[in-house]
This record gives structure tokens, sequence and C-alpha cells, in this order.
């Protein structure tokens, strides 16, 4: 799913960012030997305190980026490709 | 459907979230949603064509900050409250198919501090109790995406082992004015039990395993929890669970499925000075094609009968891991 705001955050040996997904769901990329990746479909600075829900905790962070549609339902590859879960 | 039902007869919570019913299974590593997105491909759960190290709250949750209303009403005999709480999964790396033993200690030592950034960060939140940090490994245990990965339930209750081991921990205090679990680590250096140890840490089958092959690892000073440890406590706890790792896949020769998880202090607040960080492995393979079944006494006594003593189990852990030694760099 696309992710719809995001957020940065650096420390002294991990840097770490936010993003929001379009369901409201939050995503944590963490970063130690290489820079954060670019998240696919970054087109759009977006705030991400404006995005509705409230996130966890971004103490000094950085509203960062970015929007595309994506997410489907239904049980075709694209949706079997998502949900993680164990 | 999402709920938290009391069950009076034994005093706990369960939960229903009848939505997983529904989640991913299984599905072919083409389609694994915990791989990176590659380009132009159909996107997955990280929309990112690389990742080191990614965390994401679980698309089919057991809790979730804004749970919907109970579908039940609530009753005195039968209490129900909405599942509030968070459930997260914490991808390991982006490589499909390396399990958590087979990664270079240095990123376990990363995977570590990420653990120890969500016990801290969910653990803030006003709701939660307890910040329970597991992996379930393997088919064997009920894993339905086999993409390296743990997962994170925020409480907003002290589940109730946790619970019965803090209790156990308060009365032993009282009696004796020590830890429980320190001393469960001194009485397991001495014996035939461990095996592993440096200067932070301990694994050792304990005196009272109940699984095959159960496995704790225990920091040996007093520390309640991940956010008390030092930078190396970090890389003696990475080395402590790839060493635990190493001896399971040289056990019986394949990969051994586990159930992995972290016991620490409660969120909720209060002071519970029993508190002691521990991290506890459940395997059920008894044998290379036998399985330890949780059959009628274990569920319906709560009752653990083993095929196999302790020490004996102990013991074929320290020659799996002198065979696999070369494998904990």
């Amino acid at each position: 799913m696309a992710p719809t705001s995001c957020v940065h955050e650096e420390r002294a040996n991990v840097e770490k960012r936010v993003i929001r997904k379009e369901d409201g769901r939050y995503l944590i990329f963490y970063g130690f030997d290489r820079p954060l990746p670019q998240v696919t479909g970054e087109s759009a600075a977006q705030e991400a305190a404006g995005g509705g829900r409230t996130g966890p905790e971004t103490h000094g962070a950085r509203p960062e980026a970015a929007a595309t549609p994506g997410d489907v339902a239904g049980s075709s590859p694209a949706d079997l490709a998502k949900g993680g879960d164990a | 459907m999402s709920e938290m039902r009391w069950h009076p007869l034994l005093r706990q919570w369960v939960v229903t979230a009848t939505h997983r019913q529904d989640r991913t299974y299984k599905p072919p590593k083409e389609y694994c949603p915990l791989c990176p997105t590659a380009p132009g491909a159909y996107p997955t759960e990280v929309p990112a064509p690389e990742y080191e190290i990614v965390v994401f709250e679980n698309r089919f949750p057991s809790f979730r900050p804004e749970p919907p209303s109970p579908d039940v009403e609530g009753t005195s005999l039968y209490p129900v409250r909405p599942a509030k709480g968070v459930c997260e999964v914490v991808l390991y790396s982006q490589d499909h198919n390396k399990t958590l033993r087979e990664m270079p200690l240095r990123h376990i030592e990363r995977l570590v501090e990420v653990w120890t950034d969500r016990y801290i960060e969910l653990g803030l939140r006003e709701e939660i109790e307890y910040v329970l940090i597991f992996e379930n490994k393997g088919e064997a245990v009920g894993v339905t995406l086999h993409h390296p990965h743990g997962q994170i339930y925020a409480f907003p209750f002290i589940p109730p082992i946790p619970k019965a081991e803090l209790d156990a921990a308060d009365e032993h205090r009282r009696k004796t004015g020590r830890c429980v679990l320190c001393d469960i680590v001194d009485e397991e250096s001495k014996g035939p039990r461990e095996i592993w140890r440096d200067e932070f840490f301990s694994a050792y089958v304990p005196f009272f395993a109940r699984y095959p092959y159960e496995v704790h690892i225990a920091v040996r000073e007093h520390l309640p929890s991940l956010a008390e440890m030092s930078a190396a406590h970090r890389v003696s706890l990475a080395r402590a669970i790839k060493t635990v790792g190493v001896a399971y896949d040289h056990l019986f020769g394949f990969s051994l499925p586990y159930m992995m998880v972290m016991h620490q202090k409660p969120t909720d607040g209060k002071e519970h000075p029993g508190a002691h960080f521990h991290v506890e492995f459940y395997p059920l393979n008894r044998t290379a094609d036998k399985l330890k079944y949780l059959a009628g006494c274990e569920s319906g006594a709560g009752t653990f009968i083993t095929d196999m003593a302790p020490e004996t189990q102990a013991q074929r852990l320290r020659e799996a891991l002198e065979r696999g030694k070369d494998a904990c760099e």
C-alpha cells in the first residue's frame, strides 16, 4: 500500500523514518549502514500531522513525503502480496 | 469482530479477532508481502526497493489503537472490552531466505536496538501495560508467512504468563529478599543445564523445562527490560540469540522451528521490582520427526509432561553447538 505521509528522525547510530500508509497504518524504516531507501511513489511533501490519526512518537522528526494510490482488495496477486502477518 | 472477552473461570482475557481468519496464508515467494517492492512489481507491505529493518502495524491485528466497539454487550458475568492496543510486525531483513541466526551478528545487534526502541515507544502509550516481543519460526508453530520476521503485541493488560512470573517474583522477594530470576541464573550457572554464557547473559535449559529443548536466555545482572541495557548488553544479547539458534539448527540438521518470547518489565507505570529481562525459546520437536503436542494434560490441566530430562537436552544442545561453532560468528 502506498504511503500517505512520512516523518524522519536521526539518532547517533540509527536513522528512522515513519511513513503513513493509506489505510492509516504506520511503517517505520530503520537505517544503520545505508541511507534510508527512497519510498516508492514519493512525490509530494505532506505534513504527517495532517493525516488524521496520531502516529508514534516522533520527537524532532521532520515530516517529509509522499503519496501514491495503490491498495486493492480481493484475491488477485496484488492482494496476495499484501497483508503482512505471521 | 475484535474484542476482549473475560474468562471468569481462568480469570483472564480472551481476544476474539474474527478478521484474522482471512489473513494471508503461505503465499509463494514471488508474492511475499514482506519483501521489498521491486521496481514495476506489485506493491508489497514495504514501499521501497530495499530496506535494512522495518516495523509496521499488522494488517490483521488482534489489538488496534482505535478498536471497534465490541459486537456483544458485556455483563457482570461476562465483561467485554474493546481490544485496544497495538500489533506490529518486525521485518528482520529484506532477505527472504535468511533466518535470524543466519544473519550477521552485527545485524542482530541492530535488531536488538530496534526491539529496544519499540519497547520504549509502545510502552510510553497510556493504554499499554505490557509489550511482548516474540517470534514464531517455522510452519510447525503456525507461521503463515515465511519471510523472517517477528511480532510485537502491545497489550492493554499484563498477560497471564508474565503476570504469574511477576507474582512469583514478588513472593520470592518477600520470602528471601532476592530476585527469583537472579537466583535461577546463579543456580543454572553451576549446573549441567547451562549451554552458553558470557559476561552479561546466560543461556540454559531450565530445571523446569516444559517444551523439548526449551532454552532461556537471561541477563546475569538484575535488569528489568531492554531499556536499561547498555550497548555491551545488546551486543551480548545478540550473540546469545545467535548462539542458541546455531545450537538449534545443528541439533537435528535442519532449521528448527520455535517460538521465542521476551519477558520484561510491564509498562503500566508500576515498580515491578521482580521484573528481570529474559528470553524464552519453545521448540516443538522432541525428535527430528516427532513433535510435542500440547494435548489433554498440557491444554486441559496446565501441567506439562516432558519426555526427556532437561540435563540430557542441555547436553545435546552443547554438542550441537560444538558441531556448529563456526557458524556463531
